[in-house]
């Protein structure tokens, strides 16, 4: 008896193995099914031209500074997936804090870094490929609606550091929240890796205000819903 | 003539009740439409959680003596759309010198590994605020939902100058303080999501010195989490 329950034993464990491994499948697909019986496809209500951005930016990883910096953008949108962010200047010259590294070291052991001067960033010019593949809207505290896209980029361009340029590749990523259809605010993060005697990064928080210049060239009319169901046109 | 006047003032109201109506009606309809096409179809939300159990990699990047990389463990009881609490957040961290340390240590004898105390624990318990909730289309083909959140709360965490696997007691310190963050969830199926955490802790006091220590001290971290919603 005992040696049958032995044997029955790991039958039933995979059994029930089996069973949760099937079960929430079955779950899944029954969940996508209900959620797909009836849809919606709205046109996008906000499309971008010609795109002028004021930002400010935040470097907080240096250990002897935290930099600031006013940026501005110019962005050629082609369609709603391309655009070409032709210039993006930054300047962060005098727009540091010291972290108070330097005075820890001197009053605690008596020594002086060798020169963080010149890890500070005064300037940085770059160009950028936009690719914008994700476009949504949101409800905001379950009371307002607000439409945002994300956007990924990728580009090259020069850091200027206290002493010397270099050559810079960057990327990042970013969302945008329409406010209406000529402003939207943008967020984004951005990896700089310069190449020089040493390769360094900067990693930059930016958070800015686009004016989306000639808006009314690419106006759809707002909101305008299809609704269908499956297996209908 | 009177009976003439009555059916007329008859007429008039029908004809008046009509026009308010119909025009009434008219007017209804014109701004049902108009909230329709300012926000579309109103939906249910596709995804909700209720019990949610995170495993994740941590990243604490500020500290100029050493870099932390780690894992974390979290449990969050979700009270509806907007608040949930995050009931505790433990982690560990694996820390590596940077060159600073390593330079300061190296050059000047007087200094001693055991002057750098890092974050190897660490615990949060927070109030989360879900604000924002939505939807993106990717490349028009496939539907991503996410929600946008903050977190507020209490953090502890036990510092050592050294790893896990070579703790110094001795130099071992307990801090406590206030922590806050954003973060960003984006679900794979209604029970599976994936988070990103962005948090700062700041430590206010130091437990078990004398009278409590007073110090400030900032530690910031990364996360990377999939959760599952139980």
């Amino acid at each position: 008896m005992q040696s049958e329950c032995c044997k029955l034993r790991p039958l039933v464990f995979a059994a029930l193995v089996l069973a949760c491994l099937v079960l929430p499948l079955g779950a899944f697909a029954e969940e996508d099914l209900d959620q797909g019986r009836i849809f919606s496809i709205q046109d996008r209500p906000y499309h971008m031209n010609h795109e002028f951005t004021l930002s400010f930016g935040f470097m907080p990883l240096d250990a002897f500074y935290k930099m600031f910096s006013v940026n501005g953008h110019y962005v050629v949108h082609f369609d709603e997936l391309w655009a070409w962010e032709a210039v993006h200047l930054s300047f962060s010259k005098y727009l540091s804090i010291d972290t108070g590294l330097k005075g820890e070291l001197d009053d605690r052991w008596d020594v002086q870094p060798t020169d963080p001067e010149e890890k500070r960033i005064d300037f940085t010019i770059d160009t950028n490929l936009m690719i914008k593949p994700m476009f949504g809207k949101a409800v905001l505290f379950d009371d307002s609606v607000i439409h945002s896209d994300t956007y990924f980029l990728v580009g090259l361009g020069a850091e200027k550091f206290e002493t010397a340029w270099y050559p810079a590749i960057d990327f990042g990523v970013g969302i945008r929240i329409f406010i209406i259809d000529t402003i939207s605010a943008r967020l984004e993060v951005r990896e700089y890796i310069h190449i020089g005697e040493e390769v360094g990064g900067t990693l930059v928080f930016g958070l800015g205000f686009s004016y989306n210049a000639f808006a009314e060239d690419n106006k759809v009319s707002a909101g305008s819903t299809t609704e269908t169901r499956e297996g209908q046109p | 003539m009177n009976q003439a006047t009555s059916t007329l003032r008859l007429l008039s109201v029908v004809m008046a009740l009509s026009v308010t109506i119909t025009f009434g009606g008219y007017s209804f309809a014109d701004d049902d439409f108009e909230q329709k096409s300012a926000y579309g179809p109103i939906q249910k939300r596709g995804y909700e959680l209720n019990h949610e159990v995170s495993l994740g990699w941590a990243y604490l990047p500020l500290d100029p003596y050493y870099k932390g990389y780690g894992a974390s463990l979290s449990y969050t009881i979700h009270f509806g759309h907007l608040m949930a609490l995050e009931l505790f957040r433990v982690g560990f961290s694996w820390n590596t010198d940077t060159s600073l340390k390593t330079k300061l240590i190296d050059q000047m004898p007087n200094i001693s590994p055991t002057e750098f105390p890092a974050v190897v624990f660490f615990e949060n318990t927070n109030l989360v605020f879900k604000l924002l909730y939505g939807k993106q289309t990717f490349l028009n083909r496939a539907v991503l939902h996410y929600e946008i959140f903050v977190t507020a709360g209490a953090a502890f965490a036990f510092l050592n100058p050294f790893n896990v696997t070579e703790l110094d007691m001795d130099n071992a310190r307990y801090d406590m303080g206030v922590n806050g963050g954003v973060g960003f969830r984006f679900w794979l199926s209604p029970s599976w999501s994936i988070r990103v955490d962005l948090r700062d802790t700041v430590f206010l006091i130091e437990l078990g010195s004398a009278g409590g220590d007073v110090q400030l001290d900032n530690s910031a971290e990364i996360g990377l989490a999939i959760s599952a919603d139980l």
